[in-house]
């Protein structure tokens, strides 16, 4: 029998796991070396799954009993349609990227190992059975496997966000993305159960089979909308996104690949793998409009932070925002192509982030200014990446920006045209605040202490390959090129779907809006970049209250502190008084009435257990002394002996005696 | 009699469960503490391997017609149609190997144990003895001497060798659970006396039980005798309300014998469910006018939501386990009440999870309390960094006990879930809430567990190993090697049975599968 590629993707680096976890101090620094080889092997088979779907040949593989629930026999499933091999390719290149990049990162000084963070070796386990996880879940052709990926991605992201865990912010993060992906999650179960009620299958086929014969309301709309529930956790969708910007606490590579290009896409990933469940307008309205409202609502608190990283943050949850807005409003291409292109450019970012964070040992803005001169590399890809996501052309990033908003301009009859007017607003103030990070932080001179470091090669090195994934997706981007109507990407995605071409008047104005977003950008920072007094902003003098509230994040997390977190601890708090004082008082009330014979026990417990000990011990040394003293005899020994010999006899002659 | 004596030694069921007795027996004899440590663990290693040889023998045996294999009857009181009946079936086999495989662990876990030693380890091999036996007894009245047996060594344990409230802790377990027995033995009577002529046979009786009318006066309707054995086998569960003598008794209890507490005495209780309430008075929950399903599964989820409620406010870390086992007991009460073989096949799966997941969560425990005599979650932080293998174990386990895939403590809780959404009774057919059930509304309130748990046992793993360290243990030392190895094993099931469990379903689902039909549960998907 051949091995298939798909059950190999997946395994090869949780096999490196395996390996590493128990074992990390007899691996030390080598586990860099173990994981990056497992990835490796993976990216390439992953690529040759994509060549072969690309020639027409959808690979699949099934294992027919893995569980037997007694209604249905559970088999495990794996398959590679266009959309999961779009998947693969993403997750295991920026993942190989991350692999590289982290031993550059994670070594602190010395060339390579020199000074490696403490829990190095720790680390690449991690990484490893997040991507195998990941995989896993993008091949699965069932729910079970994906939730089961799903999971484990979960607590993959926990363990690197509180990586550095003796600091209690780290800490704090790391319960907090644990929990609050876990409300999603619990949702998402939900929504699979019901699916379950309804066909009695896990196989994402059958209950897409079921789900075509219905119209998509009721009760099949409810479990889409608890699906999409999951999908808001992972994918940090406005409110369940407070989270991600946490989450930063975290290793920066591991921000990059899981917080920034990956697992966070897994909602958006679901969302279009189960996009049958919301063609229907009530589920499909929903997605929209939270999907948009998500892009603009982050894009707005981006423009205020100070920390690079969390700029970063904000401007996934914007980005994830668009795609998830794209699914709604009816195409999985547009979505999974932006997912796709995001990944690169957003990787590529956090990478020229953590460069700079690696290299002026701070993440505040404020203290950073005129790298490009220390950096000339990282800059330029910073740059790059930028006006990828700005939608700039010929960059990936505005070919997939641009047919989300094309998606969400065609829905307009159907949903009204807020979302993509929300989605547009979000466009300029996404160049405004990527600029405005670039001008801070390259531009004018250095305000912060001692002196940048240069980014290492094995740094520069997968950042430059992102930096090229960020102009070659565009290829098949461009509507009309390998395609008649729509893009190559769009067809590779969605086989049978009917595509759209490029609509001038839309492009214009995404473009028109991004150019606007820049110019204003550098009128404002440039010159305070200039002049070093970058604190006195723009927004600050003319509408602080705003500013505030954007710097506060728009009071989200308070809000859900005060809404959630404290009434369920009180409850818990409610719960157990009750539990101590009505339960267990009642318990020795009754105890108390009936506290003869508890004397009776404790009277017992003195004068038979310790008696009991006494003649044991007193039985062991009489025999241990052998037979010299039997003779001698001890009147209650022989008693107790004959008594339990007596009680023998009479049980067991009642047993075999042949009456 | 000599070849009848020769036939009762050798049959393998009794070689089981008399083995640690003889274990004992030699205990009583020795004097070196270090001789009697290792005649007492070897004794545990003899009764696993004994147990495999059980499995091995129950495979190939021929099966009764009630399921039930390496069957042995003699009569014994005959007056009273008592008889030494034992025999196992699935259900049975896979709590025996549990008990046997959670024993060794337990036993190498007594190391910390250091007065009146022989009294302790042969008290402790006589708890094994008394659970093996509750495992094969037949016949009610075996069963009910083996089922009381447990109670006295497991209230000396407490009481002799427990913490500093285990006199309260002890007696009120005693008394506790000897109220259930009370309930259990009017039952026992009552089923005995409609039909005096069949005798004490477990098996027998429920046939004689499921022809009972359903309501009636008198103690024997199938009503009243569910009333009786659910609330005198929950006791033991423990179901909440009647719980409150867990948390006491594991907190007072030294280490391992919370390990065999949780792992395996709150078992018996379920085992009573599924052995005894379920086959006995099956027309109690299949009529759906009745008490039965409603009470029982609404009992579940309230111990569920409950007991994870009740786990987060603990400061004692113990006590927040204890908490944790009452909130896992209430998944399996509830998938009891789905009326589904999937329901019954994850109530077995839960039992033989939370078994191993408990036992290693107890002696995880123990590992820091014997170093640091404190139990509070409060006084610790920062550990993580001081005791990295310490920390990667607990993360192992607590991971199990939330329920991530791909390790034990996921299928069972799935299960559940899955067999409430598969049971279609009382489904509303239009309006708004089309396509609920009194099943699916539980659950909804039921999957808010899986997110207190997640919450206690997160905040548990910050508060004791994260943040910076408390300067007051920067002396602790990680764990050893051997305190490592007493919970590998475990370990290593639990993850063997969350990446494949149907090798743990396999072993009992020829018994719950034909359970699940003679009681007309549902099977096929319709």
């Amino acid at each position: 029998m051949v091995i298939s590629p798909l059950i190999l993707i997946p395994l090869i680096p949780f096999l490196a796991f395996g390996l590493i976890a128990p074992f990390t101090r007899l691996w030390k620094e080598r586990t860099a070396l173990l994981s990056t080889i497992a990835m490796g092997v993976s990216t390439l088979l992953a690529i040759s799954v994509f060549v072969r779907k690309v020639g027409g040949e959808t690979l699949t593989w099934s294992q027919a009993d893995w569980l037997d629930l007694g209604h249905t026999t559970l088999g495990m499933g794996l398959q590679a349609d266009g959309l999961t091999s779009m998947m693969l390719l993403v997750v295991t290149i920026v993942s190989l990227c991350v692999h590289v990049y982290s031993v550059g990162y994670m070594d602190k000084g010395g060339k390579y190992f020199g000074h490696p963070e403490k829990n190095f070796p720790r680390y690449f386990g991690y990484l490893a059975v997040f991507t195998s996880a990941m995989l896993a879940m993008v091949l699965s052709d069932n729910l079970i496997l994906v939730f089961a990926g799903w999971e484990v991605m979960g607590l993959a992201s926990y363990l690197l966000i509180g990586f550095w865990f003796d600091k209690d912010s780290a800490a704090n993060a790391s319960k907090k993305a644990f929990l609050t992906t876990k409300v999603g999650d619990v949702s998402l179960l939900l929504g699979v159960l019901t699916l379950y009620g309804l066909t009695h299958s896990f196989e994402i086929a059958q209950i897409k089979a079921f789900a075509q014969t219905s119209d998509g309301n009721g009760i099949l709309a409810v479990a889409g909308l608890l699906i999409f529930g999951g999908a808001m956790g992972k994918s940090a969708q406005f409110f369940l996104h407070v989270w991600l910007p946490d989450a930063m606490e975290g290793p920066t590579p591991a921000s990059s690949l899981i917080h920034a290009a990956t697992m966070v896409a897994a909602g958006v990933y679901l969302v279009a793998r189960l996009h049958f469940l919301f063609e229907a307008p009530v589920p499909a309205t929903v997605v929209t409009y939270i999907g948009a409202f998500t892009a603009l609502f982050a894009a707005s608190i981006a423009v205020a932070q100070w920390d690079i990283k969390r700029v970063l943050a904000f401007s996934t949850i914007s980005q994830l925002g668009y795609m998830i807005a794209g699914l709604g409003a009816g195409s999985v291409a547009a979505g999974i192509f932006h997912l796709f292109t995001h990944a690169f450019f957003k990787a590529l970012l956090f990478m020229a982030a953590g460069a700079i964070i690696h290299s002026v040992h701070t993440n505040d803005m404020r203290e950073m200014g005129g790298l490009r001169k220390f950096m000339p590399a990282t800059f330029l890809l910073f740059l790059v990446g930028t006006l990828a996501l700005s939608g700039i052309p010929p960059f990936s990033g505005f070919f997939s920006k641009d047919e989300i908003l094309l998606a969400t301009w065609n829905a307009g009859q159907s949903m009204g045209m807020a979302p993509w007017v929300m989605l547009t607003l979000a466009a300029g103030l996404t160049a405004f605040y990527m600029f405005r990070v670039v001008y801070l932080t390259f531009f004018g001179a250095y305000r912060g202490k001692g002196h940048p470091k240069k980014t290492p090669s094995i740094m520069v090195g997968p950042m430059g390959l992102l930096g090229a994934l960020c102009i070659i997706p565009a290829l098949i981007g461009i509507p009309g090129l390998w395609a008649k109507t729509g893009n190559w990407a769009a067809h590779f995605i969605e086989p049978h779907a009917h595509h759209h071409g490029l609509n001038p008047l839309v492009a214009s104005i995404s473009i028109l809006v991004a150019v606007g977003g820049i110019l204003w950008a550098k009128r404002i920072f440039l010159p305070r970049t200039v002049s070093g007094n970058v604190t006195k902003g723009f927004f600050e003098e003319r509408a602080p209250a705003l500013w505030r509230a954007l710097e506060n994040r728009l009071y989200v997390d308070e809000a859900l502190q005060w809404a959630f977190v404290r009434p369920a601890s009180a409850v818990a708090e409610g719960v157990a008084l009750f539990d101590r004082k009505v339960v267990d008082g009642i318990v020795n009330l009754v105890g108390k009435v009936g506290v003869g014979i508890s004397e009776i026990s404790a009277f017992f417990d003195r004068v038979v257990v310790d008696g009991l000990v006494n003649l044991s011990g007193w039985i062991t040394k009489r025999l241990g002394e052998g037979v010299r003293r039997y003779q001698t005899g001890f009147a209650t020994g022989y008693l107790f002996l004959i008594l339990i010999m007596l009680g023998l006899v009479i049980a067991t002659q009642r047993l075999w005696s042949p009456l | 009699m000599l070849t009848e004596f020769i036939r009762f030694v050798v049959h393998p069921l009794h070689v089981l469960i008399f083995l640690p007795l003889v274990g004992a027996g030699f205990i009583a004899f020795i004097k070196h503490e270090k001789r009697i440590r290792q005649v007492a663990i070897g004794t545990t290693v003899a009764t696993f391997l004994a147990s495999l040889w059980v499995w091995k023998v129950f495979v190939s045996a021929p099966a009764d017609n009630y399921g039930f294999r390496l069957n042995y009857g003699v009569p014994w009181f005959k007056e009273l149609g008592v008889a030494w009946y034992t025999g196992i079936d699935g259900i049975s086999l896979a709590l025996i190997l549990l008990t046997t495989v959670v024993s060794i662990s337990a036993a190498i876990s007594s190391r910390s144990i250091d007065s009146k030693l022989r009294m302790y380890y042969i008290l402790f091999l006589l708890l094994i003895t008394s659970l093996l036996g509750v495992l094969v007894a037949r016949d009610y009245f075996l069963f009910f001497v083996f089922w009381e047996l447990m109670l006295l060594p497991m209230y000396f344990l407490i009481g002799i060798w427990g913490g500093k409230r285990r006199i309260y802790a002890s007696i009120k377990f005693f008394l506790y659970t000897l109220v259930g027995s009370v309930l259990l033995l009017i039952a026992i009577l009552a089923l005995h006396w409609s039909a005096p002529e069949i005798g004490f046979g477990i098996s027998q009786l429920a046939e004689k039980g499921a022809t009972l009318p359903i309501k009636g006066a008198g103690l024997a309707t199938q009503t009243t005798l569910f009333l009786l054995f659910f609330f005198g086998f929950g006791v033991k569960v423990p179901i909440v309300p009647f719980h409150t003598w867990l948390p006491d008794a594991h907190v007072q209890a030294p280490t391992p014998i919370s390990m065999m507490l949780a792992a395996v005495l709150l078992k018996m209780g379920t085992y009573g469910f599924v052995r005894i309430l379920l086959p006995t008075v099956p027309g109690a929950f299949h009529d759906l006018s009745g008490i039965a399903v409603p009470l029982v599964a609404t009992v579940g989820v309230v111990s569920m939501l409950y007991g994870a409620l009740v786990a987060m406010a603990q400061k004692d870390w113990k006590s927040m386990v204890a908490y944790s086992s009452i909130s896992h007991m209430g998944y399996l009460v509830f998938a009891l009440a789905t009326n589904t073989e999937l329901g019954l096949s994850a109530a077995m799966f839960i039992m033989i999870s939370h078994g191993l997941i408990s036992a290693c969560m107890f002696h995880l425990v123990g590992v820091i309390y014997e170093r640091t005599h404190n139990r509070n979650l409060l006084a610790y932080g920062g550990l993580g960094a001081l005791l990295p293998g310490y920390f990667t174990i607990w993360i192992f386990v607590g991971m199990a006990n939330l329920g991530l895939p791909g390790l034990s403590g996921f299928w069972g809780e799935f299960m559940t879930f899955v067999a409430a959404f598969s049971n279609h009774h009382w489904m509303v057919t239009s309006g708004l809430f089309a396509g609920m059930n009194f099943f699916r509304v539980l659950s909804a309130f039921g999957v808010i567990t899986i997110v207190v748990t997640a919450a206690y046992m997160i905040l548990m793993i910050q508060r004791i190993f994260m943040g910076p360290l408390n300067e007051k243990w920067a002396d602790l030392k990680d764990m050893t090697k051997t305190e490592k190895w007493t919970i590998i094993p475990l370990m290593a099931l639990i993850l063997l049975f969350g990446i494949w469990p149907q090798g743990l379903v396999s072993l009992y689902a020829e018994t719950t599968r034909a359970l699940a039909t003679n009681l007309g549960f549902l099977i096929a998907g319709s």
